[in-house]
């Protein structure tokens, strides 16, 4: 099954995004300093989404 | 890749770098409504300074010290007695507003049954309710001359002299460690660390910044990131370095470099000797014992070692000189000149030029197309064997040398000038015979390059 990996992507960014800015409101982290460490995950994971669908999704749907 | 995706990209892009940006602003820059700014870690703007002593008696062996903004200096002082100078330099333009500030900075104390903590009262005052006043604190304690000391700051210089022991961690300072008799650790983010006078074992991590190491009596342990580090009149080095330089002289034992786009000098080690690095010169002197060395695309100069040599350079030139042990070496793409190799020597090398003068011992080449040049001065009496693909080889023969010869080139030519040979039956482009009687082999052979063999006595060498 192909991903919408924009839509899959976005979501995943403001799952993400709320749950470390709930726990910085609860003084459990420093946002900034969170944000600083794990935003280049948010490539790792778009790239994941994109190998997902060219190496596994696309040649199922290939007749 | 669509214009949505690469739209996607660069607002991802946008956002880390605006995240990058906002965090490196927050850690290295300041402003406060009282005029005061701070600016790579350091406050600026109009301040006073204030200055109180505390005195209490120290029964503990330990003290450890916690500071922010402001130098931290620990001498040796009194027995039994542990006494603190505060000097508060605070950020304010108006002298009785500063000095009403300063009366609430003060200094706490606190026991953990092995130490004495002590450190200002900073988090209170910044935790107040419109807390806006930039201040430091310098302290000066003196410690007894059998205290370990542990010191934990930011921001600061930290420099202490004539304790038993140092622990000690700073960011954007200079840490000084002077006449310790015990073991040093120390920890430093951006600034130099001088390390002089140590009779225990001495560990230094440090991000950017030189690292001095001078009189040590223990082992040095140093990681390094970026920074020039020297040493002199060290027991024993273990070194990781990133990018700078190390320059050391004067180590009785055992030295290990690892260095990535680091130079390294080093001059009288009495110990073994292994050096790793790259993109970078290295040059050896004076060594006592083994040398073990690998350098990826940088020279090497080794002088005068007392044991063996064995090294690996993939593209740079190699100058060694004075070896007594055997010298083993490769070299890619680089000139080898050798001279006074009193042990023999086992060479592999690709391109360009090798040339040993004054060798003694067994002598074994490789070349691909490198040119090889052999100019003993003492009689040849140790076997000799060069193999190259391309490459031409010369050897030139001194008096009263005794071996049996084998010269031979597939598509090159061999001359062999020799007055005393006894000519043998060779094949077709091969010279066998006998020099001075006989002995060792030497045995040159060249697949496509020319092989010349001649006297030292009446031949140019041409």
């Amino acid at each position: 099954m192909l991903v919408r990996v924009e839509r899959t992507f976005a979501g995943s960014c403001l799952v993400a995004l709320g749950v470390l800015a709930t726990l910085a409101n609860l003084d459990r982290i420093d946002l900034l300093t969170e944000l600083r460490t794990w935003w280049p995950a948010s490539l790792v994971v778009w790239g994941v989404l994109e190998l997902y669908n060219t190496l596994v999704a696309a040649p199922r749907r290939e007749p | 890749m669509r214009a949505r995706k690469i739209l996607l990209l660069i607002g991802i892009l946008a956002i880390g770098a605006t995240i990058e940006a906002t965090w490196r602003a927050r850690e290295e820059l300041g402003f406060g409504a009282t005029g005061w700014r701070i600016l790579s870690g350091e406050f600026h703007g109009p301040s006073h300074r204030f200055q109180t002593e505390e005195v209490r008696a120290l029964s503990l062996p330990g003290v450890s010290v916690k500071n922010e903004f402001g130098s931290v200096r620990v001498v040796s002082g009194a027995a039994g007695e542990l006494r603190v100078r505060l000097e508060k330099r605070v950020y304010v333009g108006r002298e009785v507003e500063a000095e009403e500030f300063a009366r609430r900075v003060v200094l706490l104390f606190s026991e953990d049954g092995e130490s004495v903590e002590l450190r200002t009262n900073r988090e209170e005052l910044l935790a107040e309710p419109g807390a806006d006043v930039g201040f430091e604190t310098a302290l000066e304690i003196a410690v007894p001359l059998e205290t370990a000391v542990r010191v934990s700051a930011r921001h600061s210089d930290v420099d202490v002299t004539g304790v038993a022991a140092l622990t000690a961690a700073t960011t954007d300072g200079r840490i000084s460690a002077n006449g310790i008799a015990g073991p040093v650790d120390v920890q430093n983010r951006d600034g130099a660390v001088d390390v002089i006078g140590v009779e225990g074992p001495v560990t230094v991590r440090n991000r950017h910044g030189d690292v001095l190491l001078e009189r040590i009596a223990g082992s040095v342990d140093a990681h390094v990131l970026h920074g020039e580090v020297s040493g002199r009149e060290l027991a024993s080095l273990t070194l990781q370095l990133r990018d700078g330089s190390l320059d050391l002289e004067s180590l009785t034992g055992e030295l290990q470099v690892r260095g990535s786009r680091a130079r390294v000098s080093i001059k009288d080690a009495r110990g073994p000797v292994d050096v790793q690095t790259s993109y970078a010169p290295v040059s050896i002197e004076d060594a006592g014992a083994d040398v073990r060395l690998e350098n990826r695309h940088g020279r090497a100069e080794v002088r005068r070692v007392a044991g063996a040599l064995t090294a690996k350079l993939s593209d740079g030139d190699a100058e060694i000189e004075e070896i007594a042990g055997r010298v083993v070496l490769e070299v890619r793409d680089g000139e080898v000149r050798g001279r006074q190799l009193e042990g023999g020597a086992a060479l592999e090398v690709w391109d360009r030029r090798v040339e040993l003068s004054a060798f003694a011992g067994r002598v074994e080449i490789r070349s691909r197309a490198a040119e090889v040049i052999l100019l003993p001065e003492l009689p040849i009496t140790d076997s000799v064997d060069v193999t190259s693909e391309d490459g031409p080889i010369r050897l030139r023969v001194p008096a009263r040398s005794r071996f049996d010869l084998v010269a031979g080139s597939e598509g090159g030519r061999v001359d062999v000038e020799l007055p005393d040979l006894v000519r043998g039956e060779g094949a077709d482009g091969v010279v066998e015979g006998r020099v001075g009687g006989g002995g060792a082999a030497v045995s040159l052979r060249s697949r496509r390059g020319d092989v010349r063999v001649f006297s030292s006595e009446g031949s140019s060498g041409g």
